[in-house]
């Protein structure tokens, strides 16, 4: 016979209620947190899957975040491109009104002067920036990557034996403007500003000393002796001094897109980087300073040429625009495929994970029932001894 | 038979009633007692008388006063508590460990890693800037203290258990003391022939205690001199002597056992694997440093490869050569070596290659050396292509370092370990040079890619996908991952096992129970039932008067 005897009884309610209790607990923590994990010995393959999940969505986040930068330097570019190719509509509008034969030097002059300005913004607008960053130089992004080279030399007509080179000057603040210098006297030298004809300085010539042509501290310095009536002439002309890389950014495993638009290819025409424009491209730069130049020397055939050049730049911009577009398509498709995995990924992580309220809560009531009636009937049974009837 | 023999009956009847009472009396009074085993006086007749038509009863004795046990299922009980007290340190010890490298929803390992490679791929998106290096350097400083904050949590799990296994051991020189005394106390209280029952439950319940404790097995012939008990071969009591153990620190500094002897200490070969000093063997020298070795051998192989992409690549001054994190691999002079060579500083320069494996240089005569991988035993540069000149640097296993003649040549024999640093995700740190000035955190490959080339960032960001650890199958987030689901299966295994393993013991209890231990109804029953033997006796005697009186009054 099984004796069964009030320690027995009492064990057995002891363990039945901790028992109990310690459903109760995981019950009461699964609808507090609303996760059916909440240690990893709840579930250890499902916390492993749910750490790897959690992994690849932030990872994901990150992509995405990634995905927004490219986004938002794309659209700068893009709008850089168009606002150049405003400029261009501009700069051939004036091209076929300079072409007329019926103006004279004086109105190519002021035309002249408009396109000086168009330069500039064309400059101003190949120099942008997003966020300190130079977007059109490649991985040089902390200085302009569009700046100023002079090409100095002695004119055909002289005389002496004066030679010229360049002195110092700031590449980044020279001016457009085409600078005269010319001997008055073997000794004295007076420097002229092409096209408006204003004297920017005069002085007395030693050989080899430099000489500040633009009052701005550019020099050019001029050797041997030239005589009363020799000229040197000094053009500016644009030049890029950034690199060929791309900027790649990871916007998904191992997928990489290229952030930056290359400014050598689309605004100097120069996609191998060899310095000169490549044979079927244009320089825009190139083209609005021939432009410039034809317009201050009154040379209407040459005006001619330029009509066609900037119609080629304007197509250039557009070309640009082209290629932004289609990596804005791409990276909207990636951006796309990115939020559809992240709500994909979030409902695995969300089954694993999260407790299913209803059962949840159902089960919270049926341990709770369970542990009631364990209570009740301990009650019952404890108070039942052979003494009370004695 | 005469009527003073009746007389003499009903009072040996009545002292038998009586002294079954009192018996009921003890039972009652022990019946919540752990491990009391109830007693019952078993009695038998008295010599017969022989009269004409036969042999007349003569009445009753008391024959022995028992304790009712079977020593089957107090020897099932021993064996089964040894498991529950294992079980039941070992779940705490699991789910301890299991809270220390648990990703809460606020931070853990693998969250640290997620942001310290986000912030690598914000360095990418714009590798000019300084905010973005501070983010990194950040990083890292977070990541790195994520490691020593598991470190640390660990530490604690082993401080827990090694303080455990301290208390424990005392506990049971102190039950060993106990039990040797009760023995002594068995022998003379035996020492008329009687059975000391109330000693030999006390001797029981030490015991009981002694399981829940430790491994052990017991040598019970009856005669308490040869009663012994036993842990892994070793004796802690023999009779009324009892051995005292303690824990002694091995070598390496993992704890052990020693019974103390003659004023030594004797290591135990085996070490028990049951009761809670099992657990807590168990957890400190295999358990916690399975944990710690998986750690590190993430922070090492993370460092590793971020280091070597690091150091290839150029900072914003221009300035390259930089770790990210301080160097992984420790190296040392053999503490025999005869030349005076020495060795310099090892650093890992490929990260693709690195294996984390421990290396030994040994030098076979001045000008040649052999290289051999001691983990996994493979030669890594044999002795006829390792031809050294003074200064030259050693390369293998992705790792480069120097042997230097400064203090004279090496000589045949001398040897040089290079090893990742066994604790060195508790101490890496983001390099200090670059904590203090951030400048120098590398997203450049060129010099002349400066400041835009984003491709050493890119590269250490998209390391977060690369499966570089376990021989290239693994990334450093499914090791993460790995590490906490063991410490998930391991708690849920114990948690169960526990579980399991009460309700066996509770089983056996209730099985020992159902044969010693006191039922109040029965013993309740009992009190009724010898109360009228009691009476009856009380009857006989007033018979025996009567008849007595009736002779006299004749």
């Amino acid at each position: 016979m099984f004796r069964v005897t009030q320690h027995t009884f009492l064990s057995n309610i002891r363990t039945q209620l901790a028992r109990g209790g310690r459903h109760l607990l995981t019950s009461q923590e699964q609808v507090a947190t609303g996760r059916q994990i909440n240690h990893p010995s709840d579930d250890p393959s499902g916390a492993f899957r749910v750490l790897g999940l959690k992994a690849v969505q932030a990872r994901n986040d990150q992509y995405a975040r990634n995905l927004s930068s490219v986004t938002s330097r794309l659209n700068v570019s893009e709008n850089v491109f168009g606002q150049s190719q405003e400029v261009l509509y501009r700069a051939l509008e004036l091209s076929i009104q300079a072409a007329n034969g019926s103006l004279d030097a004086a109105q190519r002059q002021v035309i002249a002067t408009e396109v000086t300005q168009q330069i500039d913004e064309v400059m101003r607008l190949a120099n942008s920036e997003l966020g300190g960053r130079y977007l059109f130089g490649g991985y040089q992004t902390d200085q302009p990557p569009f700046v100023r080279d002079l090409t100095v030399a002695a004119e055909a007509a002289n005389t002496g034996s004066g030679t010229i080179a360049t002195g110092s000057f700031d590449s980044e603040a020279v001016a457009g403007a085409r600078y005269r210098v010319r001997f008055t006297t073997a000794a004295t030298y007076e420097v002229v500003e092409v096209g408006t004809n204003a004297t920017t300085a005069t002085g007395s010539y030693t050989a080899g000393s430099p000489i500040d042509f633009d009052g701005r501290g550019n020099t050019v310095v001029i050797g041997g002796a030239p005589v009363a009536g020799d000229s040197f002439l000094i053009t500016p002309h644009v030049v890029y001094r950034g690199d060929g890389n791309d900027t790649r950014v990871t916007v998904g495993e191992g997928q990489t897109v290229t952030a930056n638009v290359h400014g050598h290819q689309f605004f100097l025409g120069d996609t191998n980087l060899d310095g000169t424009t490549d044979a079927g491209r244009v320089s825009l730069f190139g083209s609005l300073e021939e432009f410039k130049f034809a317009l201050e020397n009154n040379d209407q055939s040459a005006i001619q040429i330029v009509i066609d050049k900037v119609n080629q730049a304007v197509g250039q911009m557009s070309e640009g625009q082209g290629v932004i577009g289609g990596r804005l398509n791409m990276v909207q498709s990636a951006q796309n495929d990115l939020s559809q995995r992240a709500i994909t990924i979030e409902g695995l992580r969300s089954q694993i994970e999260d407790a299913d309220m209803a059962t949840a809560i159902t089960n919270l009531s049926a341990t709770e029932a369970v542990y009631q009636a364990t209570l009740g009937t301990a009650a019952r049974v404890l108070q039942r001894s052979l003494l009370d009837y004695l | 038979m005469s009527l003073t023999g009746i007389l003499d009956m009903g009072r040996r009847a009545l002292e038998l009633a009586q002294m079954r009472v009192q018996t009921t009396a003890h039972n009652i009074s022990h019946a919540d007692t752990e491990g009391y085993s109830r007693q019952e006086v078993f009695s038998a007749a008295t010599r017969p008388t022989l009269v004409p038509g036969g042999l007349l009863g003569t009445g009753v004795r008391p024959d022995a006063i028992e304790r009712i046990t079977s020593g089957f299922l107090e020897h099932q009980l021993l064996n089964e508590k040894q498991a529950l007290g294992q079980l039941d340190l070992l779940a705490t010890a699991a789910s301890h460990l299991e809270e220390v490298l648990s990703e809460s929803q606020v931070g853990g390992l693998s969250q640290s890693l997620s942001a310290f490679f986000s912030a690598w791929h914000e360095l990418a998106v714009t590798p000019e800037g300084v905010a973005e290096r501070q983010a990194v350097v950040a990083q890292g400083e977070a990541l790195a203290r994520q490691f020593s904050l598991y470190a640390d949590g660990i530490d604690r799990v082993a401080v827990d258990m090694r303080s455990d296994l301290e208390g424990s051991v005392s506990t049971i020189n102190d039950l060993t003391a106990q039990i040797a005394d009760t023995n002594r106390a068995i022998i003379s209280a035996e020492a008329g022939g009687n059975t000391a029952n109330d000693l030999r439950d006390t001797r029981d319940q030490l015991l009981g205690k002694l399981a829940n404790l430790t491994e052990l097995s017991v040598v019970e012939t009856g005669n308490p001199l040869d009663f012994t008990v036993q842990v892994k071969g070793q004796t802690l009591v023999q009779g009324v002597q009892a051995q005292r153990i303690e824990v002694v620190n091995e070598a390496d500094g993992r704890p052990t056992l020693a019974v103390l002897q003659g004023g030594g200490a004797n290591p135990f070969f085996d070490l028990p694997e049951r009761g809670r000093i099992g657990a807590a063997l168990q957890v400190i020298r295999t358990d916690l440093p399975a944990v710690q070795a998986g750690l590190n051998e993430i922070a090492v192989f993370l460092a590793a490869h971020v280091n070597a992409s690091h150091a290839a690549g150029y900072a914003l001054d221009g300035t390259t050569g930089h770790p990210f994190f301080t160097a992984p691999v420790s190296a040392g002079a053999g503490g025999a070596n005869a030349g005076g060579a020495t060795i310099g500083a090892p650093a890992v320069v490929d990260g693709g290659t690195f294996t984390g494996h421990d290396y030994q240089i040994t030098f076979t005569a001045a000008d040649t050396y052999q290289v051999v991988d001691t983990t996994s035993g493979a030669t890594v540069i044999p002795a006829t292509a390792g031809n050294y000149t003074s200064g030259a640097t050693l390369a293998f296993g992705g790792i480069e370092v120097a042997i230097s003649t400064g203090g004279g040549p090496p000589v045949a024999g001398d040897t040089f370990v290079v090893a990742p640093q066994a604790s060195y995700y508790t101490a890496m740190r983001v390099d200090s040079t670059l904590a203090d000035n951030p400048q120098l955190v590398v997203a450049s490959a060129s010099l002349t890619g400066l400041p835009g080339d984003n491709e050493v960032a890119m590269a250490i960001a998209e390391l977060a996908n690369a499966a570089t650890m376990g021989s290239g199958s693994t990334t450093f987030t499914e090791a993460i991952s790995g590490l906490v689901s063991r410490a998930g299966v391991d708690s849920a295994q114990a948690q169960k096992g526990l579980e399991r393993q009460s309700l066996v013991v509770e089983q056996v209890q209730a099985q020992r129970d159902a044969v010693s231990g006191v039922s109040i109804d029965e013993e309740a029953a009992n009190l009724v039932e010898f109360q009228r033997s009691y009476q009856a006796a009380a009857k006989v005697i007033a018979t025996a008067d009567q008849m007595l009186e009736t002779l006299l009054n004749m």
